[in-house]
């Protein structure tokens, strides 16, 4: 081994951390990669995740070994909130009626049942309804969705009862959905026993006395369109309308009665001590990245123009920081003590966008990443560069790198 | 597992830990065959490795790609030395190939042989050098490491 090998070997083996200490079944009986084999994947998981613990970094060793038996209770057992994937609750029955309203910090209703191949990877509950400056506690809609790496993919729209569903499209290239996906085109068969309609390219059903859901597919090639998987639209928007096949109708009925009715809380590493004066929330996202939320993104708008379609959008990842600044450049790095938290920040803000990113540095081998984003800097006070970043940290109180301690609801004290 | 996990994800834990995961769930799958191994650690490892490689980069269905590395220069502050330099590597190991992160970490972190590295990989030997040299050239370009791989410091 070379003199730079053998630097390297060092490096590694001091670098690379120490597994994280919070590791609990729960962690892994999320909603996970292939819902379609959920039956069996999910206690398969929970048996690894308690190998995992037994034998982290050393592997399974024994002479004829017993199988590893099944987890009786996490390591969290008795602690609220206890993953950063957020949690599943007890399943509840499809509703008989469609509730009024949604509370944003929850996503009431997930996909049960997703074709092979497809992906959970993002869902919002969006539209609070903030008035008199308070920050509003209901939503009229949630919507999610999921993809394959073919690019093909689903979007869920569940609107409150008696209200119009606006199917979100963030969750879908932008370039597939087209303005005439929502049109009716006929008359789909009963979705457990509800009315049903068919769109150009999904699928609308009452899935509640008063609530209607929506379901759409796109995305694929235009290959995949002439096989009737929706339309096809070039990424200048342009769309070509197909007839959708009866496999892809057959999906969107499956994936649309399967939906389960399993709450699920964002979690958050921090609460806000007091919203930016003239700010307020306007939405929240929870990001799936191989089926597993991730991250959860609030939304912040100025209140006098609280339509903007450019939020000022707030990150916190756990573990693996992913901050949203493709293609700015970071010059350097500041540091910042709020709270007794210390952050290492790097922002750039060039014409008309500004990305920046605080990262939460620890002795522990976890982090916390926060990342803030607006394209456009005329809503802020501050330039969100580093001094504008200093501005908005401490807004915060940070929760720690430890899911446990985290929060379901960052906008109470 | 998990650290070698944490390597071959280029520091991703949420994507380590899928990937120990999803090997270990293999491993329970066939657990009755498993158990009567000599090296079921061993086999546990292989189906890690096999895994890692045959995942494919996945194109988010989304507009609102969240995936982008937040890079973080080596601090002057002695305090975060140890959490920068990990960082470092971190975005350096991003910079390699599946593969070239593979030998990288059987070879110079788990100290196997190239022989060895090339059974895991079902490769030939002559692969395994170059990969890894590959790799380390990428590694003494960054800007990061170039020190620490050079001697520098």
């Amino acid at each position: 081994m070379t003199m730079e090998e053998q630097r390297l070997s060092e490096l590694l083996k001091r670098s690379v951390p120490e597994p994280p200490f919070e590791l609990s079944a729960d962690r892994v009986t999320v909603p996970h990669i292939d819902r379609s084999r959920r039956s069996w994947l999910m206690p398969v998981l929970a048996a690894a995740a308690v190998v995992l613990v037994a034998g982290a970094g050393v592997g399974l060793n024994a002479a004829r070994h017993p199988s590893p038996a099944a987890p009786s209770a996490s390591s969290a057992q008795g602690k609220a909130q206890a993953t950063p994937t957020s949690t599943a609750t007890s399943a509840i029955e499809r509703p008989t009626e469609a509730p009024a309203s949604f509370n944003p910090l929850v996503l009431p209703v997930n996909f049960g049942w997703l074709p092979a191949g497809f992906t959970e990877n993002q869902a919002e509950t969006g539209e609070f309804s903030g008035a008199g400056g308070q920050i509003g506690v209901t939503t009229t809609q949630a919507s999610f969705g999921a993809s394959a790496a073919d690019g093909r993919g689903f979007t869920v729209t569940v609107a409150a009862r008696g209200a119009a569903a606006t199917p979100r499209i963030t969750s879908m290239a932008l370039e597939t959905l087209d303005t005439g996906a929502l049109t009716v085109t006929g008359t789909a068969p009963d979705v457990n026993g509800r009315p049903a309609k068919w769109l150009a390219d999904g699928l609308e059903w009452e899935y509640a006395n008063g609530g209607w859901a929506t379901l759409l597919g796109g995305g694929g090639t235009k290959a995949q369109a002439e096989q009737g998987w929706g339309n096809y639209c070039t990424a200048a928007n342009s769309c070509t309308p197909y007839t959708p096949s009866a496999q892809f109708r057959a999906l969107l009925e499956k994936v649309a009665s399967n939906l389960t009715w399993t709450p699920q809380s964002f979690t958050f590493p921090y609460r806000f001590t007091a919203l930016p004066s003239g700010w307020t929330v306007s939405e929240v996202t929870g990001v799936f990245v191989n089926g597993r939320l991730s991250s959860v993104e609030t939304n912040l708008v100025p209140k006098d123009a609280p339509n903007t379609k450019d939020p000022l959008n707030i990150q916190a990842f756990s573990s693996g920081s992913t901050v949203n600044c493709a293609g700015f450049n970071f010059s350097g790095t500041t540091f910042a003590t709020y709270n007794g938290v210390t952050w290492a920040i790097q922002a750039d803000h060039s014409g008309a966008t500004a990305c920046a990113g605080a990262r939460m540095t620890t002795k522990n081998t976890g982090s916390v990443s926060m990342g803030f984003e607006q394209d456009t800097v005329a809503y802020l006070p501050t330039p969100l560069g580093p001094s504008g970043v200093k501005v908005i940290l401490p807004f915060f109180k940070f929760l720690g790198i430890n899911p446990v301690n985290w929060t379901t609801n960052p906008f109470t004290s | 597992m998990l650290r070698t996990a944490w390597l071959l994800t280029g520091g991703d834990w949420a994507l380590a830990e899928d990937l120990a995961q999803a090997a270990l769930s293999e491993v329970w799958r066939h657990w009755p065959r498993v158990s009567v191994m000599e090296a079921p650690e061993a086999y546990a490892h292989k189906v890690m490795l096999n895994t890692f490689l045959s995942w494919r980069r996945r194109r988010r269905w989304t507009a609102e790609i969240s995936t982008e590395r937040f890079v973080v220069s080596p601090a002057t502050t002695g305090g975060f030395a140890t959490v920068d330099t990990r960082e470092v590597l971190r975005h350096a190991l991003r910079q390699l190939t599946t593969k070239q992160r593979a030998v990288i970490t059987l070879r110079y972190f788990e100290d196997r042989s190239e022989a060895e590295t090339a059974a895991i990989l079902d490769c030939a030997v002559g692969t395994v050098k170059s990969q890894a040299s590959k790799a380390i050239a990428k590694l003494r370009k960054h800007p990061g490491l170039a020190d620490i791989m050079t001697g520098g410091r």
